[in-house]
């Protein structure tokens, strides 16, 4: 295991927070560099007091101390959704109050267990999530426990997003792959339709994912892409080749032998 | 595409830092670099604007009226003989002319003929010669001196008859004090 002394100029911490346990991943910012996976705690998220118990095992040869940490949560731990700015919105309240009426109306919780956090717009739909105010306050609790510095938390869909944000094509639908669930952003054009997340199937090939996107376009009611970025890890089978395309298909990563915790930790480095 | 701003982390100088694109610290040397000169430009800056101060107020100083220098009187030894004789030419420059020339012409009547008037200053006193018909004319008019406020003491010195003169005229001094104003 490798030990961390003072936080060096450039390099920060990226924290996996899943269901099923934690991964701490160390990357530098500049100079480039590979990602480096430093350890891995698997755990029960929903136990009590399992950041409280577990960050302690995940860090016990770690002095991270003054670390900048960038958390990423793992989707299934947060919700995601598109939301249409009201017409006529012309302050920052009535884009909040939007996203709630409609955080209420797509899931039914209450607002008050839910911390709402929106690439916020005024004129194009936006994307909006919730994460649980429990789960952000027992970060910021070990925050201040151990030392180091929240500087980042965001969902892992959205990590990955802002990470291929310079590849991306105006106008292609965007997806993660990760632990089994294909996370999609569809686009009409340049504005953001909705986002859907769906079980892939075992044994799923390049046709389970055409008529996969053709019922999300159909039930999004948008016109099918033609393109489709996936980051993750996606079967390879799914590229596009030639004569067969109905839309193309683009793999952002390559498969890797990262395990799926510090996978998650990964995501957001930029590539 | 732009960045997704979605992020739970609580509002911090070192979120804002850490959002700051890291490809800013390639610009840290030229930054740096360009502080050098600014420095140097600040610094020249404050001097120039301090002699500045200093010239306006050597310029204010010069524009203002000079101050008025009084000269030391010069200590000049006088002599008491000469020191006597300026303070006897000033009593008699401060004589009260006007009041001893209007007390006598009040008092003086036709029949008397003044010749002479020596005032003296320093006594304050007049001596008047003067001429009469007779001597009841001179008691008269001796009276009539002693009548006036201005005079404080009124004292015949000498009278004679002239007998030279045909008409022989009574001539008459008299000596006149007046009050100290």
């Amino acid at each position: 295991m490798r030990r961390l002394h003072f936080p060096p100029i450039g390099q920060a911490l990226r924290l996996g927070v899943a269901a099923n346990g934690l991964a701490l991943v160390k990357h530098r910012r500049l100079f480039g560099g590979a990602p480096l996976a430093l350890s891995e705690q698997p755990l029960d998220l929903f136990a009590p007091d399992a950041l409280a118990l577990g960050l302690p095992m995940l860090f016990s040869d770690l002095p991270v101390k003054g670390w900048p940490v960038s958390v990423v949560l793992a989707d299934e731990l947060v919700r995601m959704w598109q939301v249409p700015p009201p017409p006529g919105a012309t302050r920052m309240g009535d884009l909040e109050a939007a996203a709630a009426l409609r955080f209420q109306h797509l899931f039914g919780a209450a607002g008050a267990e839910w911390k709402i956090s929106a690439d916020w717009d005024a004129v194009d739909p936006f994307l909006a999530a919730a994460a649980p105010v429990a789960l952000l306050d027992a970060l910021a609790e070990a925050a201040r426990e151990h030392g180091f510095h929240l500087v980042e938390i965001s969902p892992q869909f959205v990590a990955a997003m802002n990470a291929w944000r310079r590849e991306r094509r105006s106008g292609a639908w965007f997806g993660l792959v990760h632990g089994g669930v294909l996370s999609l952003a569809a686009y009409d054009g340049r504005k953001l339709a909705a986002v859907r997340s769906a079980p892939i199937p075992a044994g799923a090939d390049r046709d389970w994912l055409d008529s996969h996107i053709a019922r999300e376009a159909l039930r999004v009611g948008i016109a099918r892409p033609e393109r489709l970025q996936l980051s993750g890890a996606a079967p390879g089978a799914w590229a596009s080749s030639p004569g067969r395309l109905k839309f193309a298909c683009t793999l952002l990563e390559q498969a890797d032998e990262w395990s799926e915790l510090a996978r998650l930790a990964r995501t957001g480095v930029p590539a | 595409m732009k960045r997704t701003r979605i992020d739970f982390a609580p509002p911090g100088l070192r979120r804002t830092v850490f959002r700051a694109p890291p490809t800013l610290i390639y610009a840290l040397p030229g930054v740096l670099t360009l502080c050098i000169p600014a420095l140097f430009m600040t610094q020249s800056y404050f001097e120039q604007q301090e002699e500045v101060r200093d010239l306006q107020a050597a310029l204010a100083a010069r524009s203002a009226p000079a101050p008025v220098a009084t000269p030391p009187a010069p200590k000049v030894a006088v002599a008491p003989a000469q020191a006597g004789a300026v303070n006897a030419a000033i009593l008699q420059l401060n004589l009260p002319w006007r009041d001893l020339a209007a007390a006598l012409g009040e008092a003086t009547p036709n029949t008397i003929a003044l010749l002479a008037l020596e005032p003296d200053a320093k006594r304050r006193t007049v001596r008047i010669s003067a001429e009469a018909r007779s001597s009841d004319e001179m008691l008269a008019y001796i009276t009539r001196l002693q009548a006036e406020e201005w005079f404080s003491s009124v004292v015949l010195l000498r009278h004679e008859v002239m007998e030279q003169d045909p008409n022989r005229p009574l001539r008459f001094q008299v000596s006149v004090q007046w009050e100290a104003s």
